[in-house]
C-alpha cells in the first residue's frame, strides 16, 4: 500500500501542484483548505504524513499540528512538514512545543518537496525499526555511549548533554574519524534536509566545552579546516 | 539731635517717600516695556536726589539763592541721567526687536536663522548664542532627515525596478507559453524558476532589512569561536567561488571566542565572502581570516576586486550605495542591500564594521568584542534559542 499525504493549504494552486507531485512520486494524496476539514479528514483518513501550512484560516497550523499529533499518538508520531512564509519564526515552527520533522519555506520548489516528503517517510520508517530494536551500548575510548539509555559517559562520568547535544555526539562517537559537512550533520542528525546551519556549529561548540579537556584546543572534536567536523576518538 | 544726623533724617524722609513711589511704579510697570522702566528707574533716581536736597535745604534755610541754585545743578543732572537712560532703553530695546526677530526666524526653512546684527548686552548676546545653536542642530537634524528620506526614495525606486525587470520577464515568458509560440519551451521553464528564485532572494534581503532598521533583529547570543565561523563560511562558499574560477582560502588562529548570534553573523559573512567572490575576477583569490586584536576579534575578508575609490570608502555600507555593476542585480544576488545588512548585524552585535583598499582589491573588516572562555563542562541550555545575559561581553579583554 502506497503512503498517504494528507496537504493542508487554502492557496488551491499551491495544494494542486503539489499533490500533482506527490501522486507522482507513488503517493496517495488529500486535499484540506482549512484545520477544522483537515482534522476531520485526517480521522476518517488517517495519513503517514502532512504537509501542513503555517498560516491557514480558522485554526492556524502549529494548533492543527499540535491536535494532529495528539490524535495520532497512540499509534505512531505522525511526520509533518510545515510550509512557512517568509519571516514567519522557523524555530518556533521546529520548536519542540510542535515538533514539525522539517519546514519549507515559501516561495518553494515543489520538485524538492515532493523529495523531503519522501526522505521524511524513509527516516520514519527507519526510526519506527529502532525503536523496536535499539542500538547496543559500546565503548570508545574515554567515551561509553548507551543510545537505549541516552546516557554517555567520560571517563565513567555522566555528561550531562541536551538532546540534540547527545543526538550529535552519539553520532560523532559511532562514525570517528570522518570528516562530515554541517548540511549532512543537519541532515543525518537533525532530520532537516534544510536549515539553519549554524545550528551545527553552536551545538559543536556546546559538545566540546562538555568533552574537551581545553574547548579552545579541541583534541575529539576537531574543525576540519573548509569543510566541516571530525571525532577523533583516540588523538595522538 | 546734632545738625548731621537731622541732615541724614530729613534726607531720607523725603528721598523714602520718592523710593516708596518707585516700589509702586515698579509693580505697575512689571508688565511694561524696557525703555518705559528705565525712563521710570531715571526719573525716581533723579527725583530722590532733588527730594532729598530740597527738603534738606528747606530745613536748613539756605539763601534763595542758593536754593536756585542747587534745584538748577539737580535738573540739569536730571536731565543728563534721563537721557541716558533714555539711551540705554532704546539700546536693550533694540536688542531685544532683534533678538525677537532671530527666534522668529529660528526653524523657517525658507529664510533660514536671521542671526542678530551689532553689539548687544552679554545677558542678550548669551541668549542670541543659544539661539545661534539650537538653530544649527535644527538645521543638522533636518539634513539628516532629508538625507535618509533621500536614500528612502531612492532605495524603493530602485527596488521597484529591480523587482519590475524580472516580472516583466516572467510575464512575457507565460504568455509566450500559453499562447504555444515559444521556440524554446524548455528554456523558458528554467528560466522563469531561476528569476523566481532571484525575486525570491531580493525579498528576503528586504525583510532582513527591514527588522535590522525597525530594530526588531532578536539576537539569540552563544559563545562561539571565530575559527569555526570563519571554516563554514569557506566550506559553504567554496562551490559559489569554485563555480567562479575564484581560490577561496582561510585562516584563523585558535581561542578567539566571541558573543554572537551564530545565524546572523554567519548571515553577515556570507555576504562579505558572496561579494569578495562576485567583485574578484576569474583566477583571482578571496581570504578570510579571523586574528586577535587589542579588546577583542577581527575578521577580515579580503578580495581581488581592484579597489574601491577612495571617495566610495565611507559609503560602501550605505543603503543605496551600488558598486559599478549594480544597476543590473547579479543573478544570484538579492537587492543589492547585502553590505548594509552586514552592517546592521555587525552593529547590532556592538562591532564594527569597514573596508580599505589593500592589495589588489579592498579589505572588509569585521571588529568584534572578545569574551573570557566558559568554564567546561558546564550544563547546556537547549538549542542555542535563548539568550545568555550581554554582561558575559568583557570588551576590556
Amino acid at each position: 500500500m502506497s503512503a498517504r499525504v494528507l496537504v493542508v493549504d487554502d492557496d488551491l494552486t499551491i495544494a494542486e501542484v503539489v499533490g500533482d507531485y506527490l501522486r507522482d512520486a507513488g503517493l496517495e494524496t488529500r486535499h484540506a483548505a482549512d484545520g477544522r476539514s483537515a482534522l476531520s479528514l485526517a480521522e476518517e483518513w488517517p495519513p503517514d504524513l502532512v504537509v501542513l501550512d503555517l498560516m491557514l484560516p480558522g485554526i492556524d497550523g502549529l494548533e492543527v499540528c499540535k491536535r494532529l499529533r495528539a490524535a495520532h499518538e497512540r499509534q505512531r508520531p505522525l511526520p509533518v512538514i510545515m510550509l512557512t512564509a517568509l519571516g514567519e519564526e522557523a524555530d518556533r515552527v521546529l520548536g519542540l512545543e510542535t515538533g514539525a520533522d522539517d519546514y519549507v519555506t515559501k516561495p518553494f520548489s515543489p520538485r524538492e518537496l515532493a523529495l523531503r516528503v519522501q526522505a521524511v517517510l524513509r527516516r520514519a520508517a527507519v526510526a519506527a525499526e529502532t525503536a523496536a530494536a535499539p542500538p547496543e551500548p559500546f565503548r570508545a575510548g574515554r567515551f561509553e555511549v548507551d543510545v537505549a539509555a541516552r546516557r554517555i559517559r567520560r571517563d565513567d562520568r555522566e555528561l550531562v548533554l541536551t538532546v540534540r547535544e547527545f543526538d550529535l555526539l552519539a553520532f560523532f562517537l559511532s562514525h570517528p574519524g570522518r570528516a562530515f559537512t554541517r548540511p549532512e550533520l543537519l541532515e543525518l542528525v537533525w532530520g532537516w534536509s534544510f536549515g539553519d546551519l549554524s545550528t551545527v556549529t553552536v551545538c559543536v561548540r556546546r559538545i566540546r566545552e562538555k568533552v574537551e579537556d581545553t574547548p579552545t584546543a579541541p583534541v575529539h572534536l576537531q574543525t576540519v579546516w573548509g569543510v566541516g567536523y571530525r571525532w577523533e576518538t583516540d588523538p595522538r | 539731635m546734632s545738625a548731621q544726623a537731622q541732615i541724614i533724617l530729613i534726607a531720607a524722609g523725603c528721598a523714602g517717600a520718592v523710593g516708596a513711589m518707585g516700589i509702586a511704579a515698579a509693580w505697575l510697570l512689571r508688565r511694561a516695556s524696557l525703555r518705559l522702566s528705565f525712563q521710570v528707574a531715571s526719573a525716581i533716581a533723579v527725583l530722590a536726589v532733588v527730594a532729598g536736597t530740597l527738603g534738606t535745604a528747606n530745613a536748613m534755610f539756605i539763601s534763595q539763592h542758593d536754593l536756585r541754585v542747587v534745584g538748577m545743578v539737580c535738573v540739569v543732572a536730571g536731565l543728563v541721567a534721563f537721557g541716558f537712560c533714555w539711551l540705554l532703553g532704546r539700546q536693550v530695546e533694540t536688542s531685544s526687536l532683534a533678538l525677537r526677530r532671530a527666534a522668529r526666524s529660528l526653524g523657517q526653512e525658507e529664510t533660514g536663522f536671521c542671526e542678530p546684527a551689532g553689539p548687544m548686552a552679554a545677558e542678550l548676546a548669551a541668549l542670541s548664542e543659544e539661539l545661534a545653536a539650537t538653530a544649527r542642530k535644527l538645521q543638522d537634524s533636518r539634513e539628516r532627515e532629508r538625507r535618509a528620506e533621500r536614500s528612502r526614495r531612492q532605495l524603493v525606486a530602485w527596488v521597484s525596478h529591480d523587482l519590475r525587470t524580472p516580472l516583466a520577464g516572467l510575464r512575457a515568458m507565460a504568455e509566450a507559453l500559453e499562447d504555444g509560440i515559444a521556440s524554446d519551451a524548455g528554456r523558458y521553464h528554467k528560466q522563469i524558476r531561476a528569476e523566481v528564485i532571484r525575486l525570491s532572494a531580493m525579498v528576503e534581503d528586504l525583510f532582513e532589512l527591514s527588522r535590522i532598521e525597525s530594530g526588531t533583529l532578536n539576537l539569540s547570543p552563544d559563545q562561539l569561536e571565530a575559527r569555526d565561523l570563519v571554516s563554514d563560511a569557506v566550506a559553504s562558499m567554496e562551490p559559489l567561488a569554485r563555480a567562479r574560477g575564484v581560490r577561496l582560502t582561510g585562516e584563523a588562529g585558535s581561542a578567539l571566542l566571541i558573543q554572537a548570534d551564530a545565524r546572523e553573523l554567519s548571515r553577515a559573512l556570507a555576504n562579505l565572502v558572496t561579494n569578495a567572490i562576485r567583485h574578484t575576477p576569474e583566477d583571482g583569490r578571496v581570504q578570510v581570516t579571523a586574528t586577535a586584536e587589542a579588546g577583542g576579534v577581527l575578521i577580515a575578508v579580503a578580495d581581488g576586486c581592484g579597489g574601491i575609490p577612495d571617495a566610495d570608502l565611507a559609503s560602501v555600507f550605505d543603503l543605496t550605495w551600488r558598486g559599478t555593476r549594480a544597476r543590473t542585480p547579479a543573478a544570484d544576488g538579492g537587492a543589492g542591500l547585502g553590505l548594509a545588512i552586514v552592517r546592521g548585524i555587525v552593529e547590532a552585535h556592538r562591532g564594527r564594521v569597514s573596508v580599505v583598499n589593500a592589495g589588489e582589491g579592498c579589505r572588509f573588516e569585521v571588529r568584534l568584542p572578545a569574551v573570557a572562555p566558559r568554564g567546561g563542562g558546564g550544563s547546556g541550555d537547549g538549542d542555542g534559542r535563548r539568550t545568555r545575559p550581554a554582561g558575559l561581553l568583557i570588551p576590556g579583554l
